[in-house]
């Protein structure tokens, strides 16, 4: 007779594959994990009360490094949050600039999830090749407002400064670029038969516990259910723009990377729209103070980040300081879902699955 | 067979497809990552090393003027700063674009003097329009998106009073260079438009008269601006700087009675300059109009500045919602009227007045009725008793032009025993008769828009006769473009090459309100001490006080020179600093930086310091490699950034450390 014994394991902090400073603790019969709990609070630097210290201005530059990986969106949805507790109308040219940098940041986002999504799977090449995608992204940036990662780019009322003039040219050529490419990396890794024999049918989200525990964007969708902030709840100028939503059918590992290669696909698409239809004018409202002290109010704005539904809520009591600002970071609902996930499936495929709710932590930690 | 084949096929299906994508690829083109051999250029928007380029007194003040004092030039260098995005916006917004940075940078340093030449070399009238300007400068002046804007009319008055109080005429420099040439320009019209361009030509050499209607000189600014603004003398001694250049004032004279332009041709004048302003007060077509005790609003303050006696009732209406009506009815106020109402068209913020002259008469008990219009005036035997207004519902159209609207149903009486008329005024261009100047159907000069000249060769206009009611700086600004005009007519080069247009004012938008409930007081602008309404009501005693020298200069550093790529010290881009890493600190008086400390290990490279620096000093360099492998260039050198000034013992101790 063997005697069998339940075996805890340690991942993490410090372990390549997860994606951070993630520690799980694995309880395993054997090679299949019996329970799984993530411990997160190695990346925790208070951003939230020291927001609490800034004039609001000085936030727009900690926000940058909330989800590192999507900069642009957690300053998108901070100075959207302000401009509506302040009731700032934003110039059309400046909303469509907005857009354009908004859905670039999806893709270079969705570019990392991605490729080390394949990388966890053992998949190389992809990986390599969506860095350098990725790199094109990122000297776009540069070109607009001088930073590779933590932009800091908009501001109340508008963004820092317009277009260079060679930029929309960039743009263009990117598009045009990047679209082949797209077909090029659904054949090596979505077709790809190891690919799909590691992830297909591993880590299934059923519709309902997506519900229950909260999770939004790309994790949510691959479960089969449509819900999208851009076109449920338009922010900024997205109703004019025609784009759709991909959605997974079984919830599983593949569907949730097929969703985010989709929706690389549509963000192109709303890039050339803009392009083509970007006004002429200013890039910043005329008459935002340089002090800026909202009404005493509070106000919830959540935006359809890279990760899913991230919102800022921030209580104003008419003072230059934000009174108390709350980040709802998608990573951090989606990563709650690792015991659900996880559970049942053997140890190999917990880096898979990770990779696949793309946790970035300094979101989760904040 | 092909069933057969099929499950072969399925068995081995991802090799095949496999082997397909690798026979596609040694097909296609090799697509390798190709290195570059060179180093990539950076984005010019790069945010690496903080950079400072200049301190406050470090060298001498970029000053507009530098372009040279010639009016051609000068505006030419404006636009190009303009082109260039480092225009000053008080200069820009100036309809004569006065070089504000540089007048408050020499009276930051005590050198009054010079800032007046600087200024007067647009605004002839320094004294004068630092009274009465309606400063469009101070609604851009980037101060006001910080706290408060600099008081650049005060200033004006400030260095006019200095300049005065030496009893300087003229600069002596600019005399000993005068060149003498022989032709002769006559002036009609000694106003501010007038004298500007006499100014000009007489800098150049050309002999001027200005012929003048009145007994005094002045135009408008001596008729029509109240004492309580405007004390005489301080005009008179503005006039006389023009007159020591060597420009004849003959005033009395009046060319189309007592001369025509024909004589002056006749008389050796080889251009003629029409700069009578418009100087006849519209009248209205009612009923009543020819009632006694109804006035007109020129007359009547020709009659009030002159000293004369003046006959009104006690009870004054007047009619209208401009400067001119303001002026009227404070004037009715100071000679004896017990109460003044006013009756405009407009509605309150919509009334063409400025303001703070509003508000001032507001003070002074003046009663105002906005949104009527006269319907009638009312009489017995022949004396004014009151004025029958209507409703006014609108007085603009659709496109924004003047046509108001009336409810004819809806008046009401105003009582009162005078009636002065101050809705608008007209040129009065008998002058022009006998002569090849040609008038539209509306009795307007035809004029080029460009050159300023009329249909006669040899005969040009400027001021208010070619804007339309306008400012005393915007008729100075014709003025000067009317000199360039002339100068080249006279001597025969092409009047139209390279002439650019006026500054279009929204270019430069006015800042909003700032809330100044946490800012410090010393950062705030002085208010000038004014009379109290019981002091000045009646009398013509000067309301607002100027500037002592103390306090002028206390606001003159309070300028941010902004473009001037020279750090001021304004400490704006540490309040900034979400990491609070930059340290600035002035010298105790405030005239030059002592401190600018960058902790660049703290920094975090966001940017907010440079994009708000007034003065463009400091920037984000593209220098990326320095930070990441010089360490002990991130910190400033100490003896860099501190003045080269002998006796700095700040930097003697920092020495004494190094060798100790």
């Amino acid at each position: 007779m063997i005697r069998t014994e339940e075996l805890q394991l340690n991942m993490g902090p410090q372990h390549p594959s997860t994606h951070g400073v993630l520690r799980i603790v694995l309880r395993l019969d054997g090679e299949v994990i019996v329970e799984a709990i993530p411990h997160i609070g190695y990346l925790h630097r208070g951003i939230e009360k020291i927001a609490e210290n800034r004039t609001y201005t000085q936030v727009i530059p900690l926000t940058d490094r909330l989800d590192y990986v999507s900069s642009m969106m957690n300053n998108f949805a901070y100075v959207l949050a302000v401009e509506e507790l302040m009731g700032i109308e934003v110039p059309e040219r400046a909303s469509f600039i907005r857009i354009i940098m908004a859905e670039l940041q999806r893709i270079a986002s969705h570019l990392i999830a991605f490729g080390t999504g394949g990388l966890d799977a053992g998949a190389m090449t992809v990986f390599l090749y969506c860095f350098r995608e990725r790199e094109r992204i990122l000297e776009l940036f540069e070109m607009v407002c001088g930073a590779r990662l933590t932009y800091n780019y908009f501001r109340f009322g508008g963004v820092s400064q317009d277009f260079p003039k060679e930029f929309a040219e960039s743009a263009r050529n990117f598009i045009k670029y990047m679209r082949p490419k797209l077909d090029e990396y659904e054949d090596l890794l979505l077709n790809n038969y190891i690919f799909q024999k590691r992830t297909k049918g591993v880590g299934v989200l059923k519709k309902k516990d997506a519900l229950s525990y909260g999770a939004s964007g790309p994790v949510l969708r691959g479960s089969g259910i449509k819900r999208d902030i851009r076109k449920e709840k338009p922010y900024s100028l997205y109703d004019r723009f025609d784009f759709e939503i991909p959605v997974g059918k079984n919830g599983d590992t593949w569907d949730r990377t097929w969703v985010r290669l989709e929706e690389m696909r549509q963000s192109l698409n709303i890039v050339e729209q803009a392009l083509d239809g970007l006004p002429s004018g200013k890039v910043k409202a005329w008459g935002v103070p340089r002090m800026i002290k909202p009404p005493p109010g509070e106000v919830y704005r959540p935006i359809e980040s890279t990760r899913g539904e991230l919102g800022f809520y921030i209580v104003s009591d008419g003072s230059a300081r934000p009174y108390r600002m709350k980040v709802r970071s998608p990573a951090f609902s989606n990563l709650s879902l690792i015991p659900v996930v996880i559970k049942g499936h053997q140890i190999a495929d917990v880096v898979v699955i990770l990779g696949s709710l793309d946790p970035v932590f300094g979101e989760v930690d904040r | 067979m092909l069933k057969k084949f099929w499950k072969f096929f399925e068995a081995f299906q991802s090799i095949f497809i496999g082997m397909g994508i690798t026979f596609k690829y040694l097909t296609s083109k090799a697509v390798t990552f190709q290195y570059p051999d060179q180093k990539r250029p950076i984005s010019l928007r790069w945010r690496g090393l903080l950079a400072l380029k200049g301190f406050m007194g470090e060298t001498p003040h970029q000053l507009l003027r530098e372009s040279g004092a010639e009016p051609q030039t000068y505006k030419a260098y404006v636009h190009k700063r303009l082109k260039e995005d480092t225009l000053p916006h008080c200069t820009g917004a100036c309809p004569a674009n006065v070089d504000v940075s540089g007048q408050n940078a020499l009276v930051a340093e005590g050198k009054y003097l010079e800032a007046f030449e600087i200024v007067q070399e647009r605004n002839i009238l320094p004294g004068v329009l630092g009274r009465i300007c309606h400063h469009p400068c101070e609604g851009r002046c980037r101060r006001g998106y910080y706290d408060e804007p600099v008081s650049i009319k005060f200033l004006h008055r400030f260095i006019a009073e200095e300049a005065r109080k030496t009893r300087r005429k003229n600069n002596p420099k600019l005399k000993r260079e005068l060149k003498k040439r022989e032709e002769k320009v006559a002036i009609i019209g000694s106003g501010p438009s007038g004298l500007a361009a006499a100014f000009d030509l007489a800098k150049e050499g050309y002999q001027v008269t200005i012929f003048e209607k009145q007994k005094f000189p002045g135009g408008m600014l001596a008729i029509g601006v109240p004492l309580y603004r405007l004390p005489r003398d301080v005009l008179l001694f503005d006039i006389e700087r023009v007159k020591g250049l060597g420009v004849e004032i003959r005033t009395g004279v009046e060319v189309g009675k007592d001369l025509t332009i024909k004589d002056l041709k006749k008389q050796g004048f080889k251009a003629i300059l029409i700069a009578v302003g418009l100087q006849v007060s519209r009248s209205l077509p009612i009923p009543g109009i020819d009632l006694d005790g109804v006035l007109l609003a020129v007359p009547f303050l020709k009659a009030v500045n002159s000293g004369e006696k003046v006959k009104i009732g006690k009870d004054v209406i007047v009619i209208g919602g401009g400067n001119v009506a303001v002026d009227v009815a404070r004037c009715a106020r100071r000679v004896g009227a017990e109460k003044v109402k006013m009756v405009c068209l407009e509605a309150r913020h919509e009334m063409p007045a400025f303001p703070w002259e509003i508000e001032e008469s507001l003070e002074e008990g003046i009663e105002i009725h906005c949104s009527w219009g006269p319907k009638q005036i009312l009489g017995k035997d022949g004396r004014v008793v009151g004025l029958e207004v209507k409703e006014c519902t609108a007085v603009f159209d659709a496109q924004g032009r003047f046509a108001p609207t009336f409810c004819e149903e809806h008046t009401k009486v105003v009582e009162g025993d005078t009636v002065i008329l101050a809705i608008g005024q007209a040129s009065d261009l008998s002058l022009v008769e006998g002569t090849e100047i040609k008038l539209n159907e509306r009795r307007q000069l035809i004029f080029d828009k460009v050159t300023l000249e009329t249909t006669e060769t040899g005969v040009f206009a400027c001021g208010e006769v070619t804007t339309g009611p306008s400012t005393a700086i915007g008729s100075i600004a014709t003025g000067h473009e009317a000199a360039i005009s002339i100068s080249r007519f006279l001597r025969g080069e092409d009047l139209r090459k390279g002439r650019l247009p006026a500054i279009n004012l929204e270019e430069f938008e006015e800042y909003p309100q700032v809330d100044l409930e946490d800012i410090e007081e010393e950062r705030l602008r002085p208010r000038p001490v004014k009379l109290s309404v019981e002091e000045r009501i009646d009398n013509f005693k000067e309301i607002e006080l100027g500037f002592k020298e103390k306090v002028a200069v206390k606001e003159a550093l309070r300028c941010l020179r902004c473009y001037s790529e020279k750090c001021v010290g304004c400490t704006f881009c540490a309040r900034t600093c979400p990491d609070f890493c930059i340290e600035v600190e002035r010298t105790r008086d405030g005239k030059r930086v002592a401190k600018y400390q960058i902790e660049m290990g703290k920094c975090m490279f966001c940017g907010l310091c440079s994009e708000q620096c007034p003065t463009r000093s400091l920037v984000m360099t593209p220098q990326h490699e320095l930070a990441f492998y010089q360490k002990e260039l991130l910190e400033y050198d100490k003896e860099k950034l501190l003045r080269s000034e002998k006796g700095y013992a700040f930097k003697e101790k920092e020495k004494e450390r190094k060798y100790a």
